[in-house]
């Protein structure tokens, strides 16, 4: 199936620009979408220039980087993204999204690390054209560095459009891959810490030129780079997309490493007063687009809750499930699902490393792209034809039993005590590492006796 | 000009007319033809305008067509028109469009798949002032384009004044870069050289824009030629020196050959004594992380010099110098603690921040002079040596009780869903031989919904096998497939439909058609829906069966009635293959009491250590032998059965030579003791012996490499020499055969004995240039040593036959390379990190290889200076384990020392420790 994809105009008033005078800079990001046209944030001062310049480098090579190229997105591949910045009442945040959909990449500028005054709250999106990244490559330590998110009074039109203005075509792959990451990172686990000399030995060590999954475990106080799966090891696809932290590594005081049971992982650097997240999919080839790891949760949302959740988002940097589940008179689980649900609507990231959403909404409009994904879309006609038929449940048998008319056979679907399973050819792929298959979603929904209506979930 | 006028002409094919019609037209008229003409460019294929039947006529129109969209269309309509290639009179056309729809086209033009030479055309265009010089990239990349004459550069000054500097501002494609066109076009670098030396501006502007565009993250292959082009230009101290800002901001690149640059140009401008020491130590901090040691020690080299200058500058320089001590390079780490070590104030607070922060970082040969600095490491630190004590824990005593008991498939949805998956997968290998399984205990079975649960699986079954060339379609794996998926999908629609597939001998037999061989009896017994266990069904992982189990199975197989052995020959040959070593005995007790008119039951006698009479059918009995002494020989068997080479009653000797087969391209070959003659589908053991599995080049599959592991779990000696064969032949990467890394995995198998075939494999693989390869090969040398099962004489042993092999290399060109210095040190540096007796076996066996790796015999011997980095870990070992070198080394190092260069000092160092 075609992958449908989104026009979209970066315009911004003016390029970002970083001007350097003696021992003063002065960076200004342009914006473009938001809550404005080019919305003003934030204006102050970045207490660790340096840090900062390479942080921010260092999340627009995430937006530049293309680790694998999908024949389909060829045509794309020089319309390259810019990252995406979100100022809240204590912090801002920039992210940015691969072009292959494997690499994300957030940054968090934690208190501490600017000095200065909120504009206003929002997301938007910044450019960080080649000049400007290579004005940053040049900050230097000692200089004292203002910073701005949106100017004033800089608009300058040439017969009515924007000085800058930028169009890409934003596929729809891109954009749920996009979303979903952040309901995906919001299953990973804590599974490694080490500190900034141990990172620098294991980037030290990271095999040059490997394009096949490794094994990372820890060893003693430091992470040690292997090649056969072990119980406690965490494997990597495509591990030089892990480079992409080098350009912060003399800085990060810790690495903490966090993986899902799929195989994507998320590397979290902790940098003085500020935080940099590197999320990875399972492989440079497979985005986080097509994981599905979110799909059960999609399928058996409350769109009631969900929608009452929606009215919450105040722009929090923590979003409490304990304290949502409290003030919506619901239990803590149901938020969290509820979440997950607005994560894949754009309207909430996650932040792995607090382990709690926040909000910010997405600048590009997400509700031109077919939002569900091509299995629920599936299963949701499959459900809406009839497809599915239960066997009748057996006294004491603790197995239920489907049969799924696909395209080209009837398929068993077992949902049983010990796992499920189905006969389909995707499922013999790709059993449970990549979430339920059109027909097992499409038998769940009628176990829950649901009519499987699912492009608004 | 009318729509209907245009129409006319186009179906005529008279381009003279159409041309005409455009050119005398207004604007307005010409777009109000415009979707006219779209249509008719559309229909153009159908004017057969470039088949071989072309009339005239047809290729009239179809330009005519091209020209009348090219003549009134909107961009947009030109840009959806069919496929259009050059068409005569096409830029005359265009020149009487507006000049804003020329630019909105222009990157369309250009594509050089469309059209040939657009961009000349476009820039012809832009000559003549009937456009604008376009901004877009497509416009000035598409001046490197490998099609553009050079001369067509010369001849044209104004590109030369203004679109040339915009190729250092836009990085380019994969296709269009400075860097791709003048690594295999003429030289762009060439044309800006002479321009820089005739006009001392453009030299200026040239040395900037360089600059500029190293500022720029150009990724590093792009970035290099303008770091070349920099320094071909030749900058002046003076020239330097005013860029000197620029150069310190470049230290700071991710790209090595930038800061490498940019480190070079500094320390020319500080040699002119016009470098500020201070504003280098503002700037000089990431290149002291550069990845190459050289770049490193430059920088370091210049906060030396600074400080000398202005001693001043010293405490700074101190702090700043401490970021060199967590370089991989010791060099480095020695250059950084030299800077600190001349500090006569280090009573800074910054510094012992510092200090402390890469405690951990400091190699252990310069531990010592690091705590003078740093003060002692504390009790706690990690980084201290680790207790000669610490070691991974040991296998235990069992080295099967690792394996884990394999259930078999008992229902018919669980087939069915196993079948699916190894459809899918060509494994796990486990999975396979539990489908086989599942099928021969459960063909009889057909209960009411039997069509409805197998369809899914039959019909998958025909996809697969249309994947297949069609002669093999129809046949049971005429070609030995090295793919287990299409052999179960036959197996599965010979079970569905009960129609035997057509087994048809193999050209070439390969293990491939000892699977088929497999398939082929099971599908006969599915057919005749005659349901029993396998008797090769593994009851543990890795392939192997218990005895008593075996007997059982055989047991129930004669008291059904199943006297036509033939058809579970291979059955049985698999099973005996898999035989546990343990409870053989009673099981050989309970095999007496069989019948023996049974040769089956004769040849399982013998396999459990039985002396009875050798039956007629060989295949069954080399397996009984190959169980009975997996890695000896057996003159019992071979007083009947001889002759068939390694694999067959004599279990064999192998070794790597170069043989003078042109096929063989100068690659080292599998010489076996004795030598194989003759292959056979049923002697999987003598199939293991030799070199490939897979006929013609075919890849084998991950899957079915692993599969094949299952077929001898008892001996892997054929296995080892084969593998080491395999590496041997790829050790440069000259193939992606990502599917040899998985030979390694018995390595990891406690219960495999590590002779010499295996130290030969792991040798080769700790030299492999791949990663995953390299780091299994370093796992399971970690393992071995854990184990205590890797002999380190055998391991000497291996590297002194590479060393034969490569003196006995005939003459060539280029060479083999199987001694890589370089790598077996990475690779021993990874073993030694893992305990201190690691370490410690790491040290004795790489001082027991470097006499093979500085061996000077034969046509290709290791150049001395690749011998440094195996002599760097022996210096951090010997620090580090407080022993020196083995006496046996001393010669060797002495005959090295007794060079010069690096090589030299560093072995000079080492006999002196």
């Amino acid at each position: 199936m075609a992958d449908r994809a989104i026009d979209y105009s970066y315009r911004y008033e003016h390029e970002s620009s970083l001007e350097v005078s003696g021992r003063s800079a002065s960076l200004k990001l342009a914006t473009s979408g938001g809550p404005t046209t080019n919305p003003r944030l934030y204006a102050g001062r970045v207490v660790a220039p340096v840090l900062f310049a390479d942080a921010l480098l260092a999340v627009g090579a995430v937006a530049r980087s293309r680790f694998h190229v999908p024949a389909a997105m060829l045509q794309h591949i020089l319309n390259l993204k810019d990252p995406v910045a979100t100022a809240t009442n204590d912090r801002l945040r920039f992210e940015a999204f691969s072009s292959c959909c494997s690499a994300y990449a957030r940054l968090d500028m934690l208190p501490g690390s600017t000095d200065g005054e909120l504009l206003g709250a929002g997301t938007t999106n910044v450019d960080l054209g080649t000049d400007v990244r290579a004005a940053l490559a040049g900050v230097f330590e000692g200089v004292v560095m203002d910073l701005h998110v949106g100017l004033k009074d800089l608009a300058i039109e040439v017969d009515g459009v924007p000085h800058v203005e930028r169009k890409v075509v934003l596929p729809s792959r891109w954009i749920r891959g996009f979303l979903e990451v952040q309901a995906i990172q919001s299953d990973m686990k804590p599974r490694f810490e080490v500190d900034g000399a141990a990172l620098r030995r294991f980037l030290r060590d990271l095999p040059r030129g490997a394009t096949r999954p490794i094994q990372i475990r820890a060893q003693g106080r430091d992470l040690i780079v292997g090649h056969r799966a072990a119980a406690d090891s965490v494997q990597v696809g495509s591990p030089d997309r892990l480079r992409l932290m080098e350009r912060l590594a003399s800085r990060a005081t810790a690495l903490r490493v966090y993986a899902a049971g799929d195989g994507s992982t998320a590397w979290c650097l902790e940098l003085p007063d500020a935080r940099f997240t590197l999320a990875l999919s399972t492989e440079a080839w497979r985005g986080f687009s097509g994981e599905g790891r979110s799909l059960d949760g999609l399928a058996a949302a409350d769109q009631g809750l969900v929608a009452r959740l929606r009215a919450e988002l105040a722009w929090q940097s923590r979003l409490s499930p304990e304290v949502l589940a409290g003030r919506l008179g619901v239990d803590p689980g149901a938020v969290v699902a509820a979440l997950s649900v607005l994560a894949s609507s754009g309207l909430v990231g996650f932040d792995v490393a607090e382990g709690t959403y926040f909000h910010r909404v997405l600048p590009f409009s997400v509700d031109r792209v077919e939002r569900a994904a091509p299995r629920l879309r599936r299963a949701g006609q499959l459900v809406a034809g009839g497809a599915v038929r239960f066997e009748p449940s057996r006294a004491g048998a603790a197995e239920a039993v489907a049969w799924v008319a696909g395209r080209n056979a009837e398929y068993r679907v077992r949902f049983g005590p010990f796992g499920d399973a189905c006969t389909c050819p995707w499922w013999g792929k790709h059993p449970g590492d990549r979430g339920p298959c059109a027909h097992m979603l499409a038998a769940q929904m009628v176990r829950a006796g649901r009519d499987g209506g699912s492009d608004d979930a | 000009m009318t729509p209907e006028e245009l129409e006319v002409a186009v179906l005529e094919g008279d381009v003279g007319r159409v041309m005409a019609l455009i050119r005398g037209a207004s604007e307005v008229d010409r777009r109000a033809a415009g979707s006219r003409a779209l249509a008719l460019q559309k229909r153009s294929g159908s004017f057969k305008a470039y088949r071989a039947e072309t009339t005239k006529l047809d290729g009239y129109r179809s330009r005519a067509s091209t020209l009348s969209l090219l003549g009134t269309g909107s961009a947009a309509q030109i840009r959806s028109g069919s496929w259009m290639r050059s068409a005569e009179g096409a830029f005359e056309l265009l020149s009487c469009r507006p000049p804003e729809l020329l630019l909105e086209i222009t990157p369309w033009l250009i594509d050089t798949y469309r059209w040939d030479r657009g961009w000349e055309r476009v820039r012809q265009l832009v000559r003549s002032g009937a456009m604008p010089r376009p901004e877009c990239d497509e416009y000035y990349l598409g001046m490197l384009s490998d099609r553009l004459p050079r001369a067509h550069v010369l001849e044209d000054p104004e590109l030369l004044e203004h679109e040339i500097w915009r190729l250092f501002e836009i990085e380019g494609t994969q296709e269009l870069s400075l860097a791709d066109h003048d690594k295999f076009g003429w030289s762009w670098a060439e044309v800006f050289l002479g321009l820089a030396a005739s006009d001392l501006d453009k030299r200026t502007r040239f040395l900037d824009a360089s600059l500029a565009a190293l500022e720029r993250d150009f990724i590093a292959f792009r970035a290099g030629w303008f770091s070349r082009f920099h320094e071909a230009l030749k900058p002046t101290d003076d020239e330097r020196a005013g860029r000197t800002t620029v150069y310190l901001r470049l230290l700071r690149s991710p790209i090595p050959a930038t800061v490498s640059m940019a480190a070079g140009a500094l320390s020319n401008i500080q040699k002119a004594g016009r470098l500020d020491g201070a504003e280098l130590l503002a700037y000089v901090t990431p290149a002291l992380q550069a990845r190459a040691a050289g770049t490193a020690k430059s920088a370091l080299r210049l906060i030396d010099r600074a400080v000398r200058t202005k001693p001043a500058l010293a405490p700074r320089a101190s702090v700043v110098a401490t970021e060199g001590l967590s370089h991989a390079s010791a060099d480095v780490q020695a250059a950084a603690l030299a800077i600190i070590e001349k500090a006569e104030d280090r009573s800074d607070g910054a510094l012992a921040v510092a200090l402390a922060r890469h405690r951990d970082d400091v190699s252990v040969s310069l531990r010592k002079r690091f705590n003078v600095l740093g003060g002692p490491a504390p009790a706690a630190s990690p980084a201290a040596p680790a207790p000669a004590a610490e070691l991974p824990a040991r296998a235990s005593g069992d080295p099967f009780a690792t394996l884990q008991r394999i259930s078999p498939i008992e229902t018919l949805p669980e087939l069915v869903e196993a079948i699916a998956h190894v459809y899918e997968t060509s494994g796990p290998p486990d999975e396979i031989e539990r489908v086989l399984d599942g099928v021969s205990r459960l063909s009889a079975e057909r209960p009411p919904d039997f069509d409805r649960l197998v369809r899914p699986i039959r019909k998958r079954a025909d996809q697969i096998q249309a994947r297949r060339h069609p002669r093999d379609r129809e046949v049971l794996g005429a070609y030995g497939d090295g793919n287990a998926a299409v052999a179960v999908a036959a197996l599965v629609a010979a079970w569905v439909d009960g129609v035997e597939p057509v087994h048809m001998p193999a050209p070439r037999v390969t293990l491939g058609c000892y699977l088929v061989g497999r398939v082929a009896e099971i599908a006969h017994w599915a057919v005749a829906r005659t349901a029993e266990p396998m008797l090769a069904a593994p009851t543990h992982t890795a392939g192997w069966i218990e005895p008593n189990v075996l007997v059982d199975r055989l047991v129930a197989r004669l008291q059904a009635g199943r006297t036509d052995e033939k058809w579970f020959w291979f059955d049985m040959i698999q099973a005996m293959l898999r035989l546990l070593p343990l409870g053989r005995e009673e099981a050989l007790a309970r095999a007496r009491s069989l019948p023996t008119r049974s040769e089956c039951v004769l040849a399982l006698r013998h396999a459990l250590g039985d002396q009875v009479r050798i039956g007629p059918t060989q295949a069954l009995w080399i397996a009984a032998a190959r169980c009975r002494n997996p890695d000896g020989d057996d003159p019992v068997v071979g007083a009947a059965h001889g002759g068939l080479g390694a694999g067959g009653a004599e279990a064999g000797r192998f070794s790597l030579a170069f043989v003078s087969d042109p096929k063989s391209m100068g690659l080292p070959a599998l010489a076996t003791d004795p030598r194989v003659e003759t292959l056979s589908s049923g002697l999987p053991t003598v199939l293991l012996s030799v070199e490939r599995t897979s006929p013609y080049g075919l890849k084998e599959c991950v899957g079915f490499i692993d599969w094949l592991r299952l077929i001898w779990p008892q001996s892997r000696r054929s296995w080892f020499a084969v593998s080491a064969t395999v590496f041997a032949g790829n050790i440069d990467w000259w193939q992606a055969e990502w599917e040899n890394r998985r030979r390694l995995e018995p390595l990891f198998e406690p219960w495999t004995a590590i002779g010499p075939e295996a130290a030969l494999l792991l040798a080769v693989a700790l030299q492999a240039k791949e990663p995953g390869e390299q780091g299994l090969a370093v796992e399971a040398a970690i393992a071995l040593i854990a184990d205590g099962r890797l002999r380190l004489g055998l391991v000497s042993a291996a590297f002194a036959a590479l060393e034969e092999l490569m003196a006995e290399q005939p003459e060539r060109h280029y060479p083999r390379r199987l001694l890589q210095p370089h790598r077996f040190a990475g690779a021993m540096e990874r073993v030694a990190a893992a305990s201190a007796f690691h370490a410690g076996a790491g040290q004795e066996i790489l001082a027991s290889t470097l006499a093979f790796f500085a061996s000077t015999r034969g046509h290709a011997p290791v150049p001395v200076g690749q011998l440094a980095s195996p002599l760097r870990l022996l210096i951090e070992l010997g620090a580090q384990l407080g022993r020196p070198v083995p006496e046996s080394t001393r010669p060797t190092l002495a005959r090295v020392a007794s060079g010069k260069g690096e090589t030299a000092r560093l072995a000079g160092q080492l006999l002196s420790s």
